[in-house]
């Protein structure tokens, strides 16, 4: 299935406002992870693999977990380290 | 009971809006923090912070702290909250902290773990825009750790 992943910080750098990437149908958060590796990879942009394990993803609501099923997901974005304030 | 304002906004945030939501009558303390663009970090010097930021997530952050603080503290403390997203000019203001309480112990102790909390825990993030036209992400704190 295709996911839309929301950009945020320096992940902007690889496009708009966000990706599409292929998983499977069952795929976890941590399956995205991976899939948003591959297409960090192959992108001109560079952006640390470190940046990217230590991003979370989320949804509108709430910070997900590595184990959690995304299928039913709406608004997944990926959030690099913080700093605001 | 007190309240709580919190909000990212994407206009010049004016902290005279905070002051009169906060003043309460049964608050003798008054914490104002204004967090501001410095025109220099690390040796480089800045033009201007462009703060990005997830909004909905971002104002749910907002509440739980202060609702965390009024756990801590106390129920009559006020709060207002803000922090500004997009181009923000050296000098101008890209956080509020406004924290009103009945006595200062608590008005202070609030408002520093309101603003240590927010640079934990807010998803919001900073480009920086030098002077000689480079710009740059900061680095940050992961939210996994």
């Amino acid at each position: 299935m295709k996911v839309n992943v929301g950009l945020y910080g320096v992940f902007r750098e690889l496009g708009v406002g966000e990706v599409a990437l292929e998983v499977s149908d069952t795929a976890t958060v941590a399956e995205l992870r991976r899939a948003f590796g591959d297409l960090v990879k192959k992108s001109p942009v560079l952006v640390s693999t470190k940046i990217i394990s230590a991003s979370v993803f989320a949804t509108n609501e709430r910070v997900l977990l590595e184990s959690e099923p995304i299928g039913v997901l709406d608004s997944i974005a990926i959030l690099p380290p913080v700093c605001g304030g | 009971m007190g309240k709580t304002f919190v909000a990212i906004s994407n206009k010049p945030l004016d902290p005279t809006l905070a002051v009169e939501f906060g003043r309460a009558d049964n608050c003798g303390a008054e914490l104002l923090f204004l967090g501001t663009v410095r025109n220099l970090n690390e040796g480089r010097r800045v033009e201007a912070v462009n703060y990005d930021g997830h909004v909905s997530l971002s104002e749910n952050v907002l509440r739980e702290l202060c609702a965390e603080a009024v756990k801590r503290w106390g129920e009559d403390l006020n709060f207002w909250v803000e922090h500004r997203l997009g181009r923000v000019a050296v000098g101008e203001v890209s956080l509020i902290v406004y924290v009103t309480a009945p006595h200062r112990d608590s008005a202070y102790q609030a408002s520093r773990y309101v603003l240590e909390e927010i640079k934990k825990r807010l998803p919001v993030w900073k480009e920086e825009l030098y002077c000689e036209g480079e710009k740059a992400w900061l680095s940050g704190q992961a939210l996994n750790q």
